[in-house]
């Protein structure tokens, strides 16, 4: 039996495929390939280095990373809604108080025509020429622009008279 | 770009081709590069590119037939592999490795590019006029006896293209390369049956491409 091998059909072929041998880059080529790999990972380091401290100031990212971390953590993600939600049970139990407080503390307001609204009189008697004789400024707070608007206005201009006024008056002594 | 008058290189002589068989790396060095570059030694790494990177574009250059995404390619491989050195748990040769990156960059490089293939295709050197295989080619027993090196290498680099990823990288790494069958099926991850059918029909396809060159 011979034992000689089957001749190869793609000799000729093989001997063309050698010509692609032969294909060389530039001269010099390999000479910087190195230093250029080296270069792009440095510059890829520093590059996300830099992206990373910009994205640390965006508010997308930032979210992201949070929910990131609460998808990988469900106790914390857990904790986290306790927190929420006991936040919104103390914000409404303090609003509620501060409702009440608000009203019972907060005068009613007056209208322009009320005795004892805003009104400063300066009203010196005779006998009493060496003090100063006025009202103190009515303490009330200022209507809101809203009340305002929607006060009926009296016809010329509104004038606070002695006798619809009720105020107080104080009296300031000097050191002689 | 076709580059119709390929320049001729001076040849290595043979002490350069005695030195540069002889300095191949040992395992024990490149395992220990590989240790030094995944603590962040880019020195060690530089070292291994530079004993990689002539092979490691050669393939790429084969596959794609052009310089230019040669040179993108095989740096970004590099790139790549020094990111995904952590990974990297030995039990392959980082030479290996480093290939397998490439090649799959490669081929994805090539589903993306297809049908807007642009040769730009490197220069012979000087050793191809005189290389005997190729001489034995243009001889006048040839077909084509008009036919000179570098519409040979236009003609070759075609066919090539036409042929699909995996069957073009059985023929560069096998026939090109001079890898063996078990390196290659290493680096493409199947069995050498497959590299060796792949081959066939490779062979068969280029061989009914260039029928005109081959006697």
């Amino acid at each position: 039996m011979s034992m000689s091998p089957v001749p190869d059909d793609f000799e000729q072929l093989r001997r063309l495929l050698a010509l692609k041998k032969h294909e060389q880059p530039p001269p010099g080529y390999f000479h910087g390939f190195s230093r250029h790999v080296i270069v792009r990972i440095k510059a890829g380091e520093v590059g996300e280095e830099a992206q990373a401290s910009f994205l640390s100031f965006d508010v997308g990212p930032f979210f992201q990373r949070i929910w990131a971390t609460l998808d990988a953590r469900p106790v914390l993600a857990g904790a986290f809604g306790v927190a929420v939600c006991g936040f919104f049970v103390v914000g409404a139990l303090l609003s509620e108080n501060g409702a009440v407080t608000e009203i019972s503390s907060v005068p009613q307001r007056l209208s322009p025509h009320a005795p004892g609204h805003a009104a400063v009189v300066w009203e010196p008697k005779a006998n009493e020429s060496s003090s100063l004789v006025g009202v103190v400024p009515n303490a009330q707070p200022k209507i809101s622009l809203f009340d305002e608007i929607g006060t009926p206005q009296v016809s010329g201009t509104w004038q606070a008279s002695p006798q619809s006024v009720n105020f107080k008056p104080v009296q300031f002594s000097f050191p002689q | 770009m076709i580059m119709t008058e390929p320049a001729r290189r001076k040849p290595l002589n043979e002490e350069e081709r005695v030195e540069s068989r002889t300095t191949q790396p040992s395992p024990v060095d490149e395992m220990v590069l590989v240790r030094k570059a995944r603590q962040g030694d880019l020195e060690a790494y530089d070292e291994l590119v530079k004993r990689y990177q002539e092979r490691i574009y050669a393939t790429v250059y084969h596959m794609t037939s052009n310089h230019e995404d040669a040179n993108d390619l095989a740096q970004e491989a590099f790139i790549k592999a020094f990111h995904a050195l952590k990974s990297f748990k030995g039990g392959s040769s980082f030479y290996t490795w480093v290939y397998r990156i490439a090649v799959n960059k490669t081929i994805n490089f090539l589903k993306q590019r297809k049908n807007k293939a642009q040769m730009s295709l490197d220069d012979l050197d000087f050793n191809a006029e005189h290389d005997p295989d190729l001489v034995a080619l243009i001889s006048d027993k040839t077909p084509r006896r008009e036919v000179n090196l570098a519409e040979l290498q236009e003609k070759l680099n075609v066919a090539m293209q036409k042929l699909s990823e995996p069957h073009r990288l059985v023929v560069t790494l096998h026939d090109v390369q001079g890898l063996s069958h078990e390196e290659i099926a290493k680096i493409m991850e199947c069995n050498i049956g497959t590299v060796r059918s792949r081959l066939f029909y490779a062979r068969q396809q280029l061989q009914a491409y260039l029928s005109d060159y081959l006697k």
